[in-house]
């Protein structure tokens, strides 16, 4: 593939050479243009930069600050598992939309966030002004104890991660044991551990031929929290073995082993394979800007403009309406913060009835999926977003295809 | 498409094959695929195709050996997976017969397999005659698929086929895009818009029914994108090997390992995985339309602007959209009763606005 590098990156990664110096990228013409930066180059974030100049154009200034140069989908990313994905097949780069949409891409994680100044500061020593600011940089992890998560991977950001369960998957022989821990809701995702836990059972089951690898599922959750007659009864077809109500209190990532609290009573449990998906709270910047209540980011949801703070904006994972945390609804949201702030910056009323949708495929085996539609509108009397119409579709070989014709959409209306 | 079985143990030659025009010249990729596997059979004089997935290419004609059963053997790789169409009266225009290949196994079936082993078809009773085959566009291809019983063991069923966007069983160069009755493959444009494919020289490089003039990723229209095709112009010979054999062809050729194609001629320049174009019009200032930001919901699975970018719906400049989101998939059924009639009404004036 070919990068092609436009003269305003270039421009933005020599800027600021001295880092006392606040920069505001393309603003030498025009001091009156609004520069919006966004923190994260996500499902929302990548989504958010997009509409802001596609609805927006010249009028607003767009910038993404993305740690990774390449982002690596976890939509789809259970397939890597079996061996139909590789992450190479779910990654994406930033020079087409960069080019396409006239928008700033400066590879770099944000240090500070000073509120007064409306100023980031960046690890690479630059820092970067701002008008208006949106946060879409995803979850973090709360990890139960100090371990070696490339011994005992999450794999719930994709990429590296994934790649060495994968690794450690294949390096299995029948007999081995498979335990996966699901974190206590809210996390990223709702069906994908599930999902996970079906395509792994599948995989050593009827592509590797394992007729006594086991597969062992901690939930932290009463019950399967999303499809449960779906993914229960695909449980039971494998012979998964699924403890609801566990909460994990150690890991051993020496002898690959969890300690675990169930009925009040605590247990371990030692497993070939340890894939444990620790709980979840909003992304560091969110702290770090200090628009958080508890773990994650309280915001208005006819804008997603942060309750705390005026000007920011937190969208995706790290938001607090509870909606779902993933990829689809992510990019749903985006588009309504983006067409807030473009509202916001023209003088123009909010619009008082937003609708976002989530809508999901789930790999169930190698070649069935099923999947999970949610329309969300806005509550008055509560000010939330509340699910109107909720459904879901049984596993089905039919619904395999339709999964990639889904999540092409979807990467396209995101990246491209 | 429908799906025809044909049992080899079962098949008594009955059939009575006439007008065979088989001839005996063979051409097969010589590439750097180290393991081949031999797939042989007897046909009525043929042209057999095999498009591979990772985007190469081979054909064979079959031999004229004076009988009903000509006999063939193409050899294809035994680690990517093919698919096979096979011709009859491939020469003649008025009488040629297209017909998709089909394999099932004990547990499985589909269009695109690895051969991971030699596999004898046995004698595949292939039609001669147009009338002979249900083909309701008249293209000459076939509506039904000639699936052949095979030993699983021998070969792999996949089921995610890079080369049939549409998931019909028939891969895509052999598809009619433009509802013209001439397929693809013999279309001298594809996709209808009155430039013809050939003229690569001039604006337009478009097989595949893209709508991308230039800059296309996908040169050959056969689905795998020319940076992951090492044979992207389909002429039987791998790109890397294309320099020093196929001198006519120094437009999709590569000089690199990569198989991609350094002319930029067919490239993917914009550096995403769709090749969309490069760079659009934005306006000056923000008009707020809140039809537009409803139906900007639609894009997650029905594209940007409602121009998809695979075989599910465009729905730019869509007309009866009340009619479409409740008589249509589950989902979306689904999704459209979390809409209300005047939320579905300004989106549907909204999408009337963008162009198809």
């Amino acid at each position: 593939m070919k990068t092609t590098s436009s003269s305003r990156r270039n421009f933005m990664k020599f800027v600021g050479v001295s880092s006392l110096v606040a920069v505001t990228p393309m603003m030498a013409a025009d001091t009156n243009t609004p520069h919006i930066v966004v923190v994260g180059g996500g499902f929302s974030g990548a989504t958010c930069a997009k509409y802001l100049k596609m609805w927006g154009g010249s009028s607003v200034n767009v910038t993404v600050i993305e740690e990774n140069p390449t982002y690596v989908s976890p939509i789809l990313s259970n397939l890597v598992l079996n061996g139909q994905k590789t992450t190479s097949d779910l990654s994406f780069t930033y020079g087409g939309l960069s080019s396409k949409y006239s928008i700033n891409m400066i590879h770099s994680i944000v240090n500070n966030v000073d509120k007064k100044a409306k100023t980031l500061t960046l690890a690479n020593g630059n820092s970067v002004k701002y008008d208006k600011l949106v946060l879409a940089a995803g979850i973090d992890f709360i990890k139960v104890n100090d371990y070696d998560i490339t011994k005992v991977p999450h794999a719930w950001k994709a990429g590296e991660q994934l790649n060495i369960l994968k690794e450690q998957l294949d390096a299995m022989v029948d007999g081995d044991t498979f335990t996966m821990t699901i974190p206590a809701a809210p996390y990223r995702c709702p069906p994908g551990p599930y999902e996970r836990a079906c395509v792994v059972a599948d995989y050593l089951k009827n592509t590797k031929g394992f007729s006594n690898a086991k597969v062992t599922v901690l939930d932290a959750n009463p019950n399967i929290t999303v499809e449960a007659d779906t993914f229960g009864a695909k449980f039971v077809e494998y012979g998964v073995e699924y403890k609801p109500s566990t909460t994990v209190t150690a890991v051993d990532d020496n002898t690959n082993t969890l300690t675990y609290t169930e009925d009040s009573v605590s247990k371990t449990l030692s497993s070939t394979v340890l894939n444990v998906i620790p709980n979840q709270k909003a992304a560091s910047i969110i702290f770090t800007a200090g628009v958080n209540t508890g773990n994650w980011a309280p915001v208005n949801p006819l804008s997603y403009e942060s309750v705390m703070t005026n000007g920011i904006y937190i969208i995706g994972d790290s938001q607090g309406t509870g909606q779902p945390k993933a990829g689809h609804i992510g990019n749903s949201e985006a588009k309504i913060c983006a067409d807030a702030i473009l509202r916001t910056l023209n003088g123009i009323a909010l619009l008082t009835s937003p609708k976002t949708n989530s809508a999901c495929y789930s790999p169930t085996s190698a070649t069935t999926a099923s999947w999970l539609s949610a329309v969300f509108k806005y509550d008055s009397s509560s000010q939330s977003m509340v699910p109107s119409h909720v459904k879901a579709g049984p596993s089905a070989t039919s619904n395999y295809k339709k999964m990639f014709l889904w999540s092409e959409n979807l990467f396209s209306d995101t990246f491209s | 498409m429908k799906t025809t079985v044909w049992k080899l143990s079962a098949f008594a030659s009955a059939l009575i094959l006439a007008g065979c025009g088989g001839s005996s010249t063979t051409e097969t990729a010589t590439s750097a695929i180290d393991s081949l596997s031999k797939i042989s059979g007897t046909v009525p004089g043929t042209l057999i195709e095999a498009f591979c997935a990772d985007g190469s290419y081979y054909k064979v004609k079959s031999t004229d050996n004076n009988t009903n059963a000509h006999p063939f053997e193409i050899e294809i790789p035994n680690t990517v997976s093919c698919s096979l169409v096979m011709t009859t009266n491939e020469d003649n225009a008025t009488t040629r017969v297209i017909t998709q290949i089909g394999m099932i196994t004990s547990d499985s079936n589909g269009t695109l397999f690895t051969a991971t082993n030699d596999i004898d078809l046995g004698n595949i009773p292939l039609a001669m005659d147009p009338s002979d085959i249900k083909d309701a566009n008249g293209d000459h291809v076939s509506d039904d698929i000639l699936h052949i019983q095979v030993d699983g063991d021998r070969i792999k069923i996949e089921i995610e086929n890079p080369l049939d966007d549409d998931n019909d069983g028939l891969v895509n160069v052999y598809e009619d895009d433009d509802d013209d009755s001439i397929s693809n493959y013999y279309d001298d444009d594809d996709d209808g818009d009155g430039i013809r494919d050939s003229d690569h020289g001039g604006e337009d490089d478009d097989n595949d029914n893209d709508n991308i003039k230039k800059n296309d990723k996908d040169f050959d229209g056969d689905g795998i994108d020319d940076e992951h095709d090492v044979d992207d112009d389909n002429d039987g010979k791998h790109d890397d090997d294309d320099d020093k054999h196929d001198d006519d062809d120094d437009k999709h050729d590569d000089d690199d390992d990569k198989h991609n194609d350094d002319d930029d001629k067919h490239d993917d320049d914009d550096d995403d995985s769709y090749n969309t174009p490069a760079v659009i019009l934005l306006p000056t200032n923000y008009t707020a339309n809140e039809g537009r930001l409803l139906g900007s919901q639609c894009a997650q699975c029905h594209g940007t602007n409602g121009i998809s970018v695979n075989d599910w719906d465009s729905i730019a400049g869509e007309k009866n959209l009340l009619d479409e989101i409740f008589d249509d998939e589950p989902i979306m059924n689904a999704q459209a009763h979390g809409y209300t009639n005047q939320e579905i009404l300004l989106i549907g004036n909204w999408l009337k606005t963008l162009k198809k």
